[in-house]
């Protein structure tokens, strides 16, 4: 990162390509939409170069990225609740069924896997349907496995809230899988 | 024992591990006699792997590529497109709510500019002469609510203010600007030695033509003017919602106010 605050092009694009991943997941879990989220991990990595002049040296790297990718994506989950008041709820639902097959494992392509994908899907689904302030705390922790001290950090609360928040969210979460968690293996 | 509405609080830090023995020892004794809590449990923990199982996303390829088209991009653009995505606050997010201000501004001069067209044009409406009941030095303005005139040339004595708001003449509409401002420009004006000498501009202005004649070439060269010059008029823009307090006499704004707006006046000069 030092290098690349210089104004190293090199030593960015390495910065880029050891983070995307990690940023495009995080991204595309808060939105549940990956198409939208490919547009915004971009804008996360050229806000980095614009502001990297703010980058404090010592501190992580990835709690930085994260936070600024946190943000953008809180920005436009905001964004879609304000444009959601003029779209109808079969376009809504449209919507999320086809963002969850999105989000669904590229290489589960075997019929024998259309299930696991499915429940993927579902779950992907069901996280994008808890109020932002819990996704955010869930998806940081158990999708990116981030600490907790680094979540209180991105999301700038303090670490007695990060834990509730993912005590709560995971409550939430149990309560909407359950009864289909409970069909898969009825079936 | 721990209860069962309690048991729920310590899923997340048992499926941690984050549990102390005595803690530990005291679920597993709740779970052993309690078979719904050891359900629940087991549905938690079935949530949680079936979160965790869900497939990490890669990047698209040529991923690295366009950041960097963007970046060289955003380095192109002007400073004053970087500087807008700078100043945005993060709530708004990204330099695209930059227009905000800027439309907010035109609004502000439409506004202003539609009053003042008002004013120019409001001496057409023919009316009776009811601004002598208007409090001298302040009146509304006509089509512009919120638009007060709020003082002229501030030497003046209140009781001449009045006299000469109560002497507008009847074309011009009750409780005009307009009305304000001939009223204003029929005074005579005051000169140093404190005689007094008609005030030309004004009278041109007015439906009597003859009479502009007569005062000479101050007149013909402002013939339409509705303002005295000599005169500052401050017009106080005033968009802030009041609501009375209850037990207050004073007005208070239904939002707080940026320090840096309260207590600033436009003054609008034509």
């Amino acid at each position: 990162m030092a290098e690349a605050a210089e104004g190293n092009e090199r030593a960015f694009t390495e910065l880029v390509n050891r983070y995307k991943s990690r940023v495009v997941n995080l991204v595309s879990r808060l939105l549940n939409d990956r198409e939208a989220s490919d547009d915004i991990c971009q804008e996360v990595f050229v806000r980095v170069f614009l502001h990297r002049k703010n980058y404090r040296r010592g501190a992580k790297f990835s709690t930085w990225l994260f936070t600024i990718a946190a943000n953008l994506a809180k920005n436009e989950i905001r964004r879609r609740k304000r444009r959601r008041n003029w779209t109808s709820l079969d376009e809504m639902q449209e919507t999320l069924h086809d963002s969850s097959l999105q989000l669904m494992d590229p290489r589960a392509n075997r019929e024998g896997d259309v299930e696991v994908r499915q429940l993927q899907g579902v779950v992907g689904a069901v996280i994008a349907t808890l109020p932002e302030r819990y996704r955010s705390a869930l998806v940081l922790r158990d999708i990116e496995g981030l600490a907790y001290e680094d979540i209180a950090q991105v999301l700038r609360i303090p670490g007695g809230t990060v834990r509730s928040r993912i005590n709560r969210a995971r409550l939430m979460l149990k309560k909407k899988l359950e009864p289909m968690l409970r069909r898969e293996e009825l079936t | 024992m721990i209860r069962c509405s309690r048991v729920e609080s310590l899923f997340s830090a048992c499926w941690e591990d984050e549990l102390s023995v005595a803690e530990r020892e005291a679920l597993e004794a709740h779970f052993g006699a309690c078979p719904a809590c050891r359900g629940s449990y087991d549905g938690f923990v079935r949530g949680m792997e079936a979160v965790q199982a869900l497939p990490r996303l890669e990047a698209e390829p040529g991923f690295a590529e366009t950041v960097l088209a963007r970046v060289r991009a955003a380095e192109r653009a002007p400073a004053v497109r970087r500087a807008l995505r700078r100043s945005a606050p993060a709530w708004i997010g990204g330099w695209e709510w930059g227009w905000r201000p800027a439309l907010a501004a035109a609004t502000l001069a439409v506004v202003v500019g539609v009053g003042a067209y008002s004013i120019r044009n409001s001496g057409q409406a023919p009316s009776g002469p009811q601004l002598a009941r208007s409090t001298p030095g302040t009146a509304p303005v006509a089509g512009a609510p919120g638009l007060k005139v709020l003082a002229a040339r501030p030497d003046e004595p209140a009781a001449e203010s009045a006299g000469r708001i109560a002497a507008v003449p009847p074309t011009a509409a009750p409780g005009s600007a307009a009305a304000v401002a001939r009223g204003l420009a029929a005074t005579p004006r005051r000169d140093a030695t404190g005689a007094t000498r008609p005030r030309a501009n004004a009278l041109a202005a007015g439906p009597n033509g003859a009479l502009a004649a007569r005062l000479g070439d101050e007149a013909a060269v402002v013939p339409d003017s509705l303002f005295d010059h000599a005169y500052d008029l401050e017009f106080a823009l005033d968009p802030v919602h009041l609501r009375r307090v209850p037990g207050e006499q004073k007005l208070r704004p239904a939002r707080p106010v940026p320090a840096a707006e309260d207590g600033r006046k436009a003054s609008i000069t034509f």
